[in-house]
């Protein structure tokens, strides 16, 4: 209900100011090339990101210093803190970094967004900025008409720029004029009522903005001309520090806990920031007039005076707020429990992770980790096994030699619950994200489709498999018993293998890893035929049971080849084409079984 | 900077064959130590190991390392040469 009145109020509300004030139009008008001047910017910044800056912020926050000074740099050169905790948001959330490393960034960013004070107040102001503004919405429009994306990319940051420097040129003007038919500053409340009161408008206005950076221009051009105190300005800054928890507030709500839990640090840290400076106000202007009079500042200079104020409580937020860091980051896991997701539904495909194509890749990936653990459980059980007996060193063939009967499971509604719901889910979010996918992410998604195919095909061979293995269970031809569950362990036992090489993790080398692997499958699949073709030649089965087992064998085969392929994308190459020097080293099929002969020999 | 200096910095700068067989020579390096390593720890394992499947696999994977070790030094040998 509220969503629906407030942009129709907005509309009224500024329609009024127009009619009422030209003036107002002209501010009202620059704030708003401002914010698309920063909507371009974050659009040019988005296009080198797509990998670059995802790889960077992955290596260079896990420690918190490095986490900080990420934060710092990131929106410094980015000029907005809102795409820094979109991003940071979005990592969170596909589990590429931890929570600490996400409040370290916020609080870095914090710190960088403070640099926008100083840019419009340093240079905004002092320049007839508009002379810079029009050649750079020129060049960047002419490059957004280019194919290349980088080309366009530029554009699109010049154009970002050019529209910031217009933005604040007809806020400068809009400003100037008003105070010849409107003084504002008459409405200067003094005291702790007006920063209270102004904080609060602060607030409001960047929440209605979602931007702290146009509030914070908007705040440096009227103190500029006097339609604001000092006082008040700073009370200004201090709401919009708060205001800007917004954009990240509003993020997570499509993120998971982890999402949440970060907009709650950053809304927690902002907080206690506004909070500081309000209760030390008269300590931080006393400071601001002294570091002020060291670095050569005017007295009379209140907009480079605010910049010194922005910057200088949000370090002393940071100072304050940094060696608790830990603590902060476990009671945020206690307010925000992890959702219960049943097993059969998606855990990690939500709308934060596709907001870039690094985060919807390993969102992807780790949803793919789910669909492998539920067809360990299916393939297991259509064995005729527990999943605990697979996985562990339990003697599977004595386990099979001993049932003649295999327990019940209905493997359909297995498929239908556990995997086919996960495997829409994927392939119908990686379909969703609308990416230009760089090439290595492209190959990741191609390695993630084939191996949730690859776990597909192999359940739904093993459902043919399962009707002969059931009757074969409770067989009283005991070549033909033997025969299948030889079968149905030699598939398990992959299972177990193919396991093994997921936990040994990352650090294991993948040549080694897919050698060892088709060495494996070799051993099983020779294992098995080599067994079919005794029992056959031995005569000991009609025909009708060989032709079965031939074609339950084609079976295995089948679920061997797509368990092993699909062991090789997840686990070994990463879902990613090996290097050449890592080719080079690949045994091939001849020398592969030259290994084997040899190996047979020593024995 | 002579002329000649300058040339052959560029020639060598824009000698792409080079670069690309040099990064596949370090490549190659790392790849073998790792597997030298991992051969060794394998072994000494095994050594610890009771006779059975167990020993059997881990010393099936020291002879496949082994043999990726004596490719790669070939490999290895290859990218170096001019």
């Amino acid at each position: 209900m509220l969503r629906k009145i407030f942009l129709p109020s907005i509309f009224i509300i500024l329609a009024w100011g127009f009619w009422v004030s030209p003036d107002f139009k002209t501010i009202a008008a620059g704030v708003s090339i401002f914010l698309f001047g920063m909507l371009s910017l974050e659009e040019g910044f988005q296009t080198f990101a797509g990998g670059t800056l995802e790889r960077i912020l992955k290596r260079t926050t896990d420690k918190t210093w490095k986490a900080l000074s990420f934060g710092v740099i990131s929106t410094t050169l980015m000029q907005s803190s809102s795409l820094v905790s979109v991003i940071t948001i979005s990592f969170i959330s596909s589990g590429l970094i931890t929570l600490a490393s996400g409040v370290g960034i916020i609080f870095g960013a914090n710190i960088g967004t403070t640099t926008g004070a100083w840019l419009v107040a340093g240079f905004g102001l002092k320049v007839k900025i508009s002379a810079y503004a029009m050649p750079m919405l020129v060049f960047g429009v002419l490059l957004l008409f280019q194919k290349s994306r980088n080309l366009k990319g530029i554009g699109y940051i010049l154009v970002g720029l050019g529209f910031l420097f217009l933005g604040i040129h007809y806020m400068k003007e809009g400003f100037d004029t008003f105070k010849d038919s409107f003084d504002l500053a008459r409405f200067a409340v003094a005291g702790y009522p007006g920063l209270f009161l102004f904080a609060g408008i602060g607030i409001a206005a960047t929440v209605v903005m979602q931007s702290s950076h146009a509030t914070l221009v908007l705040t440096i051009t009227a103190l500029a001309v006097g339609q604001i105190t000092y006082e008040n300005a700073l009370a200004l800054a201090i709401g919009a520090n708060v205001g800007t928890t917004i954009t990240a507030i509003i993020g997570s709500m499509s993120a998971n806990e982890q999402g949440k839990r970060l907009a709650a640090a950053h809304l927690i840290f902002n907080m206690i920031t506004g909070l500081i400076a309000i209760l030390f106000i008269h300590q931080l202007m006393a400071a601001v007039e002294w570091i002020s009079a060291r670095v050569g500042i005017a007295s009379d200079d209140h907009t480079l005076k605010l910049a010194v104020f922005h910057t200088l409580f949000n370090m002393i937020g940071v100072l304050v707020m940094l060696p608790w860091i830990d603590r902060l980051v476990n009671m945020l896991q206690g307010m925000f429990a992890p959702k219960v997701v049943l097993s059969g539904q998606p855990k990690y495909l939500d709308d934060a992770a596709m907001e870039f194509p690094d985060t919807a890749l390993e969102a992807a990936r780790q949803e793919t980790m789910r669909v492998w653990s539920h067809t360990i459980d299916v393939l297991s059980q259509a064995f005729g096994f527990t999943r605990e007996q697979v996985l562990s060193d339990t003697d599977l063939a004595a386990v099979a030699q001993s049932q003649h009967k295999l327990p019940d499971f209905d493997i359909d509604k297995a498929y239908e619950t556990e995997i086919k719901p996960l495997y829409s889910a994927i392939i119908s979010f990686i379909g969703r994200s609308g990416f230009s996918w760089e090439k290595m992410q492209s190959e990741g998604i191609h390695w993630l489709r084939e191996a949730n195919q690859g776990m597909v095909d192999a359940i739904k061979a093993s459902k043919h498999l399962r009707k002969n293995l059931e009757k074969a269970a409770g067989s009283t031809n005991e070549e033909q018993r033997m025969l299948y569950n030889n079968m149905r362990v030699q598939l398990s036992l992959l299972v177990r293998e193919l396991e093994e090489i997921r936990l040994e993790g990352k650090d294991e080398s993948p040549v080694l890893s897919l050698d060892h692997l088709r060495l494996v499958m070799k051993d099983h699949c020779e294992d098995l035929n080599a067994s079919i073709a005794m029992h056959m030649s031995e005569g000991k089965m009609p025909g009708e049971m060989t032709i079965s087992l031939l074609n339950d064998s084609n079976y295995a085969q089948e679920i061997f080849n797509k368990l092993v392929d699909t062991g090789e994308t997840l686990f070994v190459r990463h879902n990613r084409t090996l290097s050449e020097a890592e080719q080079d080293v690949l045994l091939t099929e001849a020398e592969l079984d030259e290994l084997e002969t040899a190996s047979a020999r020593s024995e | 900077m002579t002329e000649k200096t300058l040339l052959d910095r560029l020639g060598s700068y824009l000698d792409l064959s080079a670069k690309h067989r040099k990064k596949k020579a370090d490549e190659l390096e790392k790849i073998i130590g790792k597997l030298k390593k991992k051969e060794k720890a394998l072994l000494a394992e095994a050594k610890k190991t009771d006779k059975g499947k167990k020993r059997d696999m881990l010393e099936k994977r020291a002879e496949i390392l082994h043999a990726q070790r004596k490719k790669g030094l070939k490999a290895l040998k290859k990218a170096r040469q001019k």
